[in-house]
């Protein structure tokens, strides 16, 4: 396949302007490390966007960063680190994930907030989309538009941002990109408290978000995957992982109140700062399942993450663990019927969403990678995309959903 | 500023109309009489006042989907209303178009605490959910100032705010899931109790769409816990300026407090003498910054804040020492607009938002504008995310003291957009501010805006007349028009 190397957003407004008159499709990449994610894209060209980098303005004391959408997600990271800020919505760093020979750290900011992920934060401080305050992108019709704006709060037209994170690409390619970001915590620590089952450990974290404690994340990890992240746990079937964030004579305090929420028979070990950082890293970026080849993300109500969980290892060998409070849940596994047991899980605990997220090409050519949605669902997303992408011209397929039957 | 012009072949069919929504409607969730509509004539932006063609009331959702099925079959306009607490003239009704009223939507259906979310229907007030789980110790973050009237359906339309945004969100970021009725009659359900439904952030879209993408007839919202301790601090600047630096810092600290309001003389004046709460009347400004979370926590960045505050030039500050005097230091901010009506006869409510740090120049800009045009102004701020309420004072029984005011407005709300803001941070673009889309976006930005409407809405019968200027016909839209610089070898990859 063919590359464009865009610098400038006339330059994307033109490579588009030619693939739609010469009707053909365009694959959109940042750094490609999510090339895997999603429907295999038939194009005839990609448009490489890493020449589209650098920061247009960083105010910390506005709490507003303006980026190009291929600046290097680590740049970005490492240029708010310096004024004790960040990205709140923690993204997930997946290079080892999709290649774990991988030395390559490069993934972009469009990528990630094209692909709306957020890390273990995402229950308590929300998603790439909550914080994408407004961007410039060239349509799908050749067209430069903007939407949103560089303050916090604005409620001027249709919020399009938030279609456009998590949109893959297809509907628009982002240029610039406006995201609101936040004070980091100042220390990050961690309790580990054993549990016999993953029901009663997610029952913890639980507990504690009901609490005032204001917890920043809360993990299950199964034995194998606690391993996988050389988390010893002794010899119980699973963990309950809690951050507390903040300064350090709150996050001491919230710590206590913790331990007096447990029976006083409850071991609970506390993981302090870079010990703690480095656990919630590996597990935003999936690193206990790093080595499979069949990965499921599945967000379900946290209550039902431990049953779905369960009830999946009933049926098949699978490995996997529980974030966002028990509402995200990996799995990974090998069975050929996979799908077809998470989905009707998903159904029977009352529905929710299961993306393939890593899996590959002929699984990914012939699933479903995306939930199916209900006809009516399908019908008006369809009309929606064709307001942005009318020949399909972006990553066609994609994200393509398929009707729920 | 003003709605579309009815078209008579709708009005004239009025009779037929009504008796055509009786054949399918139970008789008492209509209303057609001119005594009973007048209740309905406007919404917040009351200078605007229209009796509709009828008031629907429906009372389930079988109901709405099918008179929006009827009325797109019939080519008659809805304008959706909740509570009709708009400010922006969002649910201002239209002479040849039904109002459809969710009022009788008021249940809450489900409150799931494993969850932390709340099912209700669109119907009840933004305060009603907060009141459901406060006795488990929950609350529901959005905080509007018309919380105790206004629904959480309307919030959903409007992506409402309040005074806890910078820390907690506006309604966007509380929202799971909703149910929505197109004007097709399809009932479509968008979310759940999931944080991510994947696909297109169709909700996230919806939310802040102003009534024109669908109706809204179930919500879906997360709920906090409520923090252990909250305390609020008073503190007076000798100007608004000082304050705005003062508020700055605090930000620049790394300290996020969960409410930082700020307003000018003139606002502490009217609201200190509505409510007597012991705001310091000859401040230039007034700061209002609450800290939640564990007492330890409180304790300490209040303890930060006070220094900044000092250093910043403070000339009084107060610590609230009870819960009481907490909620006595928020009575006068909350009261703000009464306060102000108490001093003026009439008042229009401003909501522009400007990065921070243009809070001086806008301050300026202000005080020029309010001589030029021979109007006062009270200044209310949600200084922590720079989102603006000035009130403009006028009289509404001197001629053309309207249009002075509104004028007034327009130039504050030009401005903001020109020091690099926006036209409406909480209150929604609605009849109100239709027509100054133009100073924020360009031709393709609201055409490409108006696509996504048409994607819901092609002919548009949901809410016309609100937030864009012009409406363009949907099919002419969706034409391409390809004319881009072609490139004379389009196979050859460049840049």
């Amino acid at each position: 396949m063919q590359s464009f190397y865009p610098e400038k957003i006339e330059n994307l407004q033109e490579i588009i302007a030619n693939a739609v008159a010469d009707k053909t499709a365009l694959k959109i990449e940042g750094a490609a490390t999510l090339d895997a994610v999603g429907h295999p894209v038939m194009a005839q060209y990609s448009v490489n966007m890493h020449k589209c980098r650098g920061i247009i303005d960083y105010d910390p004391a506005e709490l507003v960063l303006v980026v190009r959408a291929g600046t290097p997600l680590i740049e970005i990271e490492a240029m708010l680190a310096s004024e004790n800020q960040f990205l709140a919505f923690e993204p997930p760093h997946f290079n080892k994930l999709f290649d774990n020979k991988s030395t390559s750290t490069s993934q972009t900011i469009g990528g990630v907030v094209g692909a709306g992920l957020a890390g273990s934060r995402r229950v308590s401080a929300g998603s790439a989309r909550d914080y994408l305050l407004g961007f410039t992108a060239v349509s799908g019709r050749a067209e430069v538009f903007k939407s949103g704006s560089r303050v916090m709060k604005n409620v001027t037209g249709y919020d399009l941002s938030k279609l456009m994170s998590g949109s893959f690409g297809t509907l628009a390619i982002m240029d610039e990109i406006t995201l609101k970001v936040l004070p980091a915590p100042e220390i990050v620590n961690s309790c580990v408290i054993a549990a016999s089952d993953l029901k009663s450990a997610q029952q913890i974290i639980s507990q504690v978000f009901a609490s005032p404690v204001e917890a920043s994340g809360g993990i299950v990890l199964p034995e194998k995957s606690a391993l996988a992240v050389s988390l010893d746990i002794g010899n119980h079937a699973a963990a309950a992982i809690i951050r507390i964030e903040g300064i350090q004579v709150s996050v001491t305090d919230r710590i206590n109140q913790i331990k007096s929420m447990m029976p006083t028979t409850q071991e609970i070990h506390i993981l302090e700062n870079t010990e703690s950082r480095n656990l919630w890293r590996s597990v935003c970026d999936c690193l206990p399942l790093a080595d499979a080849e069949q990965i499921w993300r599945i967000s379900v109500p946290p209550s039902k993450g431990p049953a779905l969980f369960d009830a999946v290892s009933r049926s098949t060998e699978i490995s996997g663990f529980l974030d966002w409070a028990g509402g995200l849940v990996w799995i990974a596994g090998n069975n050929k019927e996979l799908h077809q047991i998470i989905r009707s899980q998903i159904a029977f605990h009352g529905g929710g969403h299961a993306t393939l997220f890593k899996a590959d090409i002929s699984l990914r050519s012939t699933l479903s990678v995306f939930q199916p949605l209900p006809a009516a669902l399908h019908a008006l997303e369809m009309r929606v995309r064709n307001a942005f992408d009318p020949c399909q011209i972006l990553n066609p397929m994609r994200t393509q959903p398929s009707i729920e039957i | 500023m003003g709605l579309p012009a009815p078209e008579e072949a709708i009005l004239s069919r009025r009779d037929d109309i009504i008796a055509g929504l009786k054949s399918f409607l139970p008789k008492e969730t209509i209303l057609d009489s001119l005594t009973s509509m007048r209740a309905y004539d406007a919404d917040g932006l009351s200078s605007y006042r229209q009796v509709p063609l009828a008031v629907v009331l429906p009372t389930t959702i079988q109901q709405v989907a099918s008179v929006m099925k009827w009325c797109k079959d019939n080519q008659v306009k809805i304008v959706p209303r909740g509570a009709g607490t708009s400010l922006s003239g969002g649910a201002t009704p239209l002479a040849d178009g039904i109002l459809l009223s969710l009022a009788k939507f008021n249940q809450i259906m489900d409150i799931d605490y494993e969850n932390r979310c709340v099912v209700a229907q669109p119907g009840v007030t933004n305060l009603a959910i907060t009141h459901a789980v406060e006795d488990a110790g929950f609350y529901y973050a959005p905080d509007p100032s018309s919380q105790i009237a206004c629904s959480i359906g309307g919030n959903i339309a409007e992506n409402s705010g309040g005074v806890h945004c910078l820390k907690y969100g506006l309604t966007t970021n509380n929202v799971l899931a909703v149910q929505i009725v197109t004007i097709e009659g399809e009932i479509i359900r968008i979310g759940g109790k999931h944080l991510d439904s994947g696909s297109l952030d169709l909700l996230g879209v919806l939310t802040g769409s102003e009534g024109l993408l669908g109706v809204v007839t179930e919500v879906t919202v997360r709920i906090l816990r409520k923090p252990s301790t909250q305390r609020a601090m008073l503190v007076g600047f000798e100007s608004a300026l000082d304050a705005g630096k003062a508020v700055s810092d605090v930000i620049s600290a790394g300290i996020i407090p969960a409410g930082m309001e700020m307003m000018d003389n003139p606002a502490i004046r009217a609201a200190e003498d509505f409510v007597n709460v012991g705001y310091p009347r000859d401040a230039g400004a007034l700061l209002i910054v609450e800290l939640d979370g564990p007492k330890v926590e409180v304790d300490f960045l209040l303890q930060s804040v006070e220094a900044i505050m000092q250093k910043a030039g403070a000339n009084s500050v107060r610590l609230s020492q009870s819960e009481q005097e907490r909620i006595d230091f928020w009575a006068g901010r909350k009261a703000a607009f009464p306060a102000v009506g108490r001093i003026s006869p009439d008042y229009l409510c401003m909501d522009g938002t400007i990065p921070r740090k243009a809070l001086p120049e806008m301050l300026v800009k202000m005080a020029s504008l309010s001589q030029q045009y021979g109007l006062r102004v009270a200044n209310v701020f949600h200084a922590g995310d720079g989102n603006l309420h000035p009130l403009i004072l006028f009289d509404a029984n001197v001629d053309g003291d309207l249009q002075r005011a509104e004028a007034f407005g327009a130039d504050i709300l030009r401005h903001c957009v020109k020091l690099g803001g926006v036209l409406t941070g909480e209150h929604g673009v609605g009849i109100e501010k239709r027509d100054l889309m133009g100073e924020m976006f360009n031709e393709v930005d609201l055409k490409q805006q108006q696509r996504l409407k048409c994607a819901f809405d092609p002919q548009h019968l949901l809410n016309p007349g609100k937030v864009f200027p012009q409406l363009h016909r949907c099919a002419e839209l969706g034409r391409m028009h390809v004319h881009h610089g072609r490139l004379p070898h389009p196979d050859l990859p460049r840049f």
